[in-house]
């Protein structure tokens, strides 16, 4: 058989049983890619480019988080064993029904066509039986009521909470709720920090808009960081955070870093030259950074977004560090202004 | 309330905005585009509610009172409200009340559901950008090493005609950012008489920008910067149908109903020439102190 099972469990509510169990992509493509679609209720099939990232990592050999598939069956009080319930999974996987993974099998349908795949890896399926359609409806809307697409900045506001722990290191987050209170050396406000990380993941400056609506901006988001270089790249966001660390080590880039605007652009110009910032000396960086400050003031500030401004050309001139240290205040002032 | 006439078509509100503001063509312009005024040419009243100045449009939920100070902040006009109304009221009087006028007629013919009569008056709202715009957005820089390289990259390369300088000046991504031109607008070709793969067909087979296409569901998907060009491009094979020239003209087989088949892209192309009304009147107040 293609299917390994490895636990059942019993859903006392819906009087249902749950079985977890791992597939090959092969059996995947046969047996449950068909499914797609017999539950009327069920969303369509989404063609969207988000899914054209994990088709590539599909193909890369990634493992999805395991896919649900429900069916209606009503066992006889005596047979509710590990062997009759994956016996009846067994027999009966073509009237099974997606509940949830409809997008993630769609892709692995359309990653099989392409060069490289291998139909041999395994998928994890998660089998829910209820007594009737009904209960199973009750279930489905118990676990998705309500129930949104968690948005790239909320995914990344909650890792960046969990992963980034400052302890022991000079830079202290503030959460948003402190910002009324006194602006303590050192500090740096929670927002901010999660802004650059976002910045840094989607390579881009420009990240709040007002006019873009909210769902539309997490899309754009969402679709710069899926084109962005990150799982092939050696550079980590720690990386950025050491050398903001190294900095505050000078009074001078300090305070400098500890703009919001400047901060964000360096985020995303740094993934270019953190090496280099890394192996020159803050005396250095601080004489850089007093050239591209001299220069910035000459921008006419009531002409242009200001904040907007400054991080682009911030970005600009951190990511091309090594050629821009050196430049002089006159060539730099028309370079920034292509810049913004 | 508050009425006040341009080119036949009235305007009303009701609140407490400063008097004989709204002899302003530009205000008027920002109230109608924020969905905050109503409009009749005699014959055909409507309430304008929806925001055609956030990507993509929504309803208006906020105050019509707020809509001055909300327009300053979306777009950073960096100016104050009262400065604002000051220097409103005298500037670019005739180039705005030719836009007011085809946004206002734009409104009305789509409220009779004229959707085809509709188009024609965006079209003309956009040629009419397409040469004032970048002269707009250059005249307000005055840091000119910048202005002189755009200037030279908008004139200096092979650009057909005034649309084609106005594509340019978009693509440059100084004036709408990046971030904005990379925004996807969905379109849905919708049809009461089952004609929407027709439509979804004649549209794809005369333009090919598009992010993402769908043809079981009738839908595509396209960027901001590629909006104007669309709009261009259905304009020239619809409104014209000489045979000859095997310019893949649209017929009406293949848009069966006209009204219909443009009312699925006009509130698009509205959203995005909104947009571009609005940030030249922002980019205008960035420089008056």
């Amino acid at each position: 058989m293609t299917i390994n099972y490895f636990s059942l469990d019993t859903d006392k509510v819906i009087d249902g049983y749950v079985m977890s169990a791992s597939t090959t992509y092969d059996f995947a493509l046969k047996h449950l890619v068909p499914l797609i679609g017999r539950l009327d209720i069920q969303r369509d099939a989404l063609n969207t480019k988000f899914y054209s990232g994990l088709e590539e990592d599909i193909i890369r050999g990634c493992v999805m988080p395991p896919i649900t598939v429900a069916m209606i069956h009503t066992f006889l009080a005596a047979r509710k064993t590990t062997t009759s319930v994956s016996n009846y999974i067994s027999n009966h996987i073509d009237s099974g029904f997606i509940l949830d993974g409809i997008q993630r099998l769609n892709t692995l349908h359309r990653a099989s066509t392409r060069k490289g795949f291998d139909k041999n890896r395994r998928l994890h399926i998660n089998f829910i039986i209820a007594g009737s359609r009904d209960r199973l409806l009750y279930r489905m809307i118990t676990l998705n009521n309500g129930q949104k697409p968690m948005s790239a900045r909320h995914q990344i506001d909650v890792l960046a909470d969990s992963f980034f722990l400052f302890d022991g290191i000079d830079i202290k987050l503030i959460p948003e709720k402190g910002k009324g209170r006194v602006r303590a050396p050192d500090t740096f406000k929670k927002a901010d920090f999660v802004k650059g990380y976002i910045a840094y993941l989607s390579g881009s400056v420009n990240i709040d808009n007002q006019k873009i609506i909210e769902e539309k901006m997490d899309e754009l988001i969402a679709s710069k960081i899926i084109d962005s270089n990150i799982p092939t790249s050696t550079l980590e966001f720690t990386d950025i955070v050491d050398l903001v660390n190294e900095f505050s080590k000078s009074e001078k880039l300090k305070d400098w870093i500890r703009n919001q605007n400047n901060f964000i652009g360096f985020c995303v110009g740094a993934k270019n030259s953190a090496s280099i910032m890394k192996s020159t000396s803050l005396i250095s960086i601080e004489k850089a950074i007093d050239g591209f400050e001299k220069a910035f003031s000459s921008v006419d500030v009531s002409k242009v977004n200001l904040g907007k401004a400054r991080r682009e050309a911030v970005s600009k001139f951190i990511d091309g560090f090594k050629k821009y240290a050196k430049t002089d205040e006159y060539e730099l002032i028309e370079k920034i202004s292509d810049w913004i | 309330m508050t009425t006040t006439i341009f080119d036949g078509i009235t305007y009303s509100y009701v609140d407490n905005s400063p008097a004989h503001i709204e002899k302003s063509p530009q205000y008027i312009l920002v109230r109608l585009l924020y969905g905050a005024i109503s409009l009749s040419n005699g014959t055909t009243t409507l309430r304008q509610k929806t925001k055609f100045s956030s990507i993509p449009w929504t309803q208006q939920a906020a105050r019509p009172s707020e809509c001055i100070p909300n327009f300053l902040s979306d777009f950073n006009a960096g100016t104050e409200v009262d400065s604002f109304y000051r220097s409103i009221s005298t500037e670019n009087r005739a180039f705005y009340q030719h836009i007011l006028s085809e946004f206002g007629n734009y409104f009305i013919q789509t409220k009779r559901n004229c959707h085809t009569a509709a188009f024609v008056f965006l079209y003309r709202a956009l040629e009419q950008f397409s040469y004032s715009v970048p002269l707009l957005y250059c005249s307000t820089q005055r840091d000119y090493i910048g202005t002189f390289n755009q200037l030279k990259s908008l004139f200096g390369t092979d650009i057909k005609g005034e649309l084609g300088l106005f594509r340019k000046f978009l693509d440059q991504g100084v004036f709408l950012d990046q971030m904005e031109l990379d925004t996807t607008f969905q379109i849905d070709f919708v049809s009461a008489h089952g004609f929407q793969n027709k439509y979804y067909k004649a549209t794809t087979d005369r333009f090919d920008k598009f992010t993402q296409k769908d043809s079981t569901l009738s839908q595509v998907q396209i960027k901001l910067r590629h909006v104007p060009e669309l709009l261009i491009a259905i304009r020239n094979r619809f409104f014209h149908h000489a045979t000859g020239e095997g310019q893949n003209n649209l017929s009406l087989s293949s848009v069966p109903n006209s009204d219909e088949y443009f009312g699925c892209l006009n509130t698009c192309f509205c959203n995005v020439l909104a947009l571009i009304a609005l940030q030249s009147i922002a980019q205008r107040y960035k420089t008056s102190r």
